[in-house]
């Protein structure tokens, strides 16, 4: 898969994550990783980004198991550009779904 | 490759990364390496799914080199194409177009805020501490923002909580609530300065007693309790910080409660 086009994807998963609730930072690499072959080490660059731009802010929460836990959240930001994202990235999956199937159309003629 | 060779390698290859930004992302990486061994991985399962330390490097720095929207750009091309070839031009003039656009519209809403604001002070000091912070947490700044948009008074604890989330990056979230509990008050409270001082200054790390900080706030505000009673509890707040075994602290932060 394009590397960029994987990116942008990414940003769009992390932000559905978190569009549902509040996480840290391993249980992202965690969700992400059980569905997307990625090298986890990617997430985190793109968590400072999302961050450095507005689109989440992070806050510290003790943990059980040890230090406290850095802890990623949604800005109003990050919300609407989730749903934008989220709606252009069903009207290309649709799109290159209709072309799909125009190619099997093709084959069979 | 063991866990402190792969660290060494990723700080080694930040070298030209504010140290600060530094110390935070080699944080994260710690953070990983703690919470995926608590779950069972061993530490070449690990370094093996988290990549090249050089490359993880890499990210960071073309994210520091005004790269940042090159991603953002192309994806947007991608999709403005629909993945037919011959489109291709187009859609990457109409990503950036829309980029464009989207920046734009950003900036005119935060322009708009602005001079909604009657506080014209208050913002220009908030933005002074944006200039002077190198590290700025921006989600945090445009909640901060919108807060002083609002507010009719305690602009000191709202400039303060500026001025405060202009220097620490991690548990900006009390200082965010006290701030909006400050902006949304319908009256001066004069301690909420020094709850946020308190907040960050001696609560550092610690959310559970940053939690507690925000509850004092939420019943000065209330009128649950008087200025007087925040004053004395901020005061053995500060004791208890200072205090040397942990069961000193404890019994100085009952006695905190125990007086409210």
């Amino acid at each position: 898969m394009n590397v960029q086009l994987k990116k942008g994807v990414l940003e769009l998963c992390v932000l559905a994550i978190l569009d549902h609730r509040n996480c840290y930072g391993y249980e992202l690499v965690e969700k992400i990783s059980q569905n997307i072959a990625i090298a986890e080490g990617t997430i985190y660059p793109l968590l400072k980004r999302l961050k450095d731009e507005g689109y989440m802010t992070t806050y510290l929460e003790e943990s059980q198991e040890g230090p406290p836990r850095k802890y990623y959240a949604l800005t109003e930001l990050g919300k609407c550009t989730k749903r934008r994202l989220e709606q252009e990235w069903n009207e290309f999956v649709n799109g290159v779904d209709r072309v799909l199937k125009e190619d099997a159309w093709d084959e069979q003629k | 490759m063991s866990k402190n060779e792969f660290l060494k390698k990723l700080d080694k290859a930040l070298a030209e990364v504010p140290e600060n930004d530094r110390k935070e992302i080699l944080y994260d990486y710690e953070e990983h390496f703690r919470n995926a061994s608590a779950a069972g991985k061993t530490e070449v399962e690990i370094i093996d799914s988290l990549g090249d330390p050089e490359s993880i490097a890499k990210q960071y720095l073309t994210g520091n080199s005004g790269k940042k929207a090159e991603t953002k750009r192309l994806f947007l091309a991608i999709i403005a194409g629909n993945g037919l070839a011959f489109k291709l031009c187009t859609a990457l003039l109409l990503g950036i177009l829309a980029l464009e656009v989207f920046t734009l519209f950003h900036q005119k809403q935060v322009l708009e805020n602005q001079r909604s604001y009657q506080h014209q002070n208050l913002v220009a000091a908030l933005q002074e501490y944006q200039r002077q912070a190198k590290f700025i947490n921006p989600g945090a700044y445009a909640g901060l923002m919108k807060i002083a948009t609002n507010a009719k008074h305690n602009r000191e604890a709202i400039k303060k909580a500026g001025e405060i989330i202009a220097k620490v990056q991690f548990n900006t979230l009390p200082v965010l609530k006290i701030a909006s509990l400050a902006g949304n008050a319908d009256h001066e409270v004069r301690h909420l300065d020094d709850l946020l001082v308190v907040t960050i200054t001696y609560g550092e790390g610690s959310l559970k007693d940053s939690m507690k900080m925000v509850e004092l706030a939420k019943k000065a505000v209330n009128h649950e309790i008087s200025e007087t009673k925040l004053e004395t509890a901020i005061k053995y707040y500060r004791a208890q910080s200072r205090a040397k075994s942990i069961e000193e602290a404890e019994r100085n932060m009952e006695r905190a409660f125990e007086n409210l």
